[in-house]
């Protein structure tokens, strides 16, 4: 994984934390006004419900928080992580996910892992996990527009590998054209993108874990 | 004050918006470029406050098109980025200064109030 690749996330992830910490000061400030406001009656009800939503609000923005703090951690811990020779793929992709959220969005591109899977363990370093998907990411961001772009860790038999899908937004077949024919190349270092089954989707696998 | 917010942090603006309006503020939100110049048509604010990174359309080119079509109103910069606050690029007849999230919500409406009645002077992020 390169420098660059990583300081791109991190730039990402703290572009999201400020986001966040905005949210999180207006929602604090609002409830805040509120709770200060001499109120009776119905507009006291309606008061007491925005300040139970904007509670509601503070509440999901530190669920977010700890999401992005756990993909920093994972970062922050990259020199120990680099020569691993195994990481979870879902867990990358999640983190991933996260981390990235905001450059993607920034370039129209909405990303999305599934979040309730279980542990996918592959024989590939999770830095390099990253840096693949990153240009995977890239890929799509040269064709521009919006694109929908997911990423699911799968275990076939006894191959670990990442479904990425290309769906929804204006220019899906430019970006599906645009990931065949292997893009990756010259770029991750180890892995194969190449097209999955099912139309719109890819598989991304290591050289030595390729799906039969 | 009329006062535009354009930015596509939904979660963000609308609550920006429910405390300036509870300050007896009239806020109009939209969520994007195209967004934001439609709602300069349709009626011009006292001031315009512009998300830097937004989808598509981002703040900045969003802010050429009002420099030339409304040079007198005041435009607020806002942005996640911290790097960006001290207003490189920026066409500075109007957009004198770039805040940095999360807002002091204080010094906010100081400068909304300092834009609108013209007294623009500060440069630079505060956050």
């Amino acid at each position: 994984m390169s420098y660059t690749c990583m300081a791109r996330l991190l730039a990402s992830a703290v572009h999201d934390m400020r986001n966040i910490l905005a949210v999180i000061r207006e929602s604090a400030g609002l409830a805040q006004d509120l709770t200060s406001l001499d109120s009776t009656g119905p507009v006291q009800e309606e008061h007491k419900k925005e300040l139970a939503s904007s509670l509601d609000e503070v509440r999901r923005q530190v669920l977010l928080a700890a999401q992005l703090a756990e993909g920093l951690e994972f970062m922050a811990q990259a020199d120990m992580v680099e020569g691993a020779a195994s990481c979870d793929l879902a867990r990358v992709c999640r983190l991933f996910c996260r981390m990235a959220t905001r450059h993607a969005r920034a370039t129209q591109i909405r990303l999305q892992s599934s979040e309730h899977e279980e542990p996918v363990w592959a024989a590939v370093s999770p830095l390099d996990v990253l840096q693949a998907l990153l240009d995977i990411l890239d890929v799509c961001i040269a064709v521009g527009g919006r694109v929908d772009l997911s990423f699911t860790a799968a275990r076939r038999l006894h191959d670990e590998y990442v479904e990425v899908r290309v769906s929804g937004g204006e220019n899906t077949a430019l970006a599906l054209s645009a990931l065949t024919g292997n893009p990756l190349q010259d770029k991750s270092c180890q892995c194969l993108l190449r097209p999955g089954s099912e139309a719109g989707t890819f598989i991304l696998v290591w050289r030595s874990k390729e799906v039969a | 004050m009329r006062i535009l917010l354009a930015d596509d942090e939904r979660d963000f603006v609308e609550t920006l918006a429910e405390r300036l309006a509870l300050r007896g503020h009239t806020v109009r939100v939209v969520l994007d470029g195209p967004s934001a110049l439609a709602a300069l048509e349709e009626s011009q604010p006292d001031v315009l406050v512009l998300d830097w990174f937004m989808p598509g359309m981002s703040g900045l080119d969003v802010l050429e098109r009002v420099s030339v079509i409304y040079p007198a109103l005041p435009v607020i910069l806002l942005t996640g980025h911290g790097q960006m606050e001290d207003g490189d690029d920026i066409p500075q007849a109007q957009a004198r200064i770039v805040l940095t999230k999360p807002l002091r919500f204080e010094t906010f409406l100081e400068i909304l109030e300092d834009a609108v009645h013209g007294t623009f002077q500060r440069q630079g992020g505060d956050s």
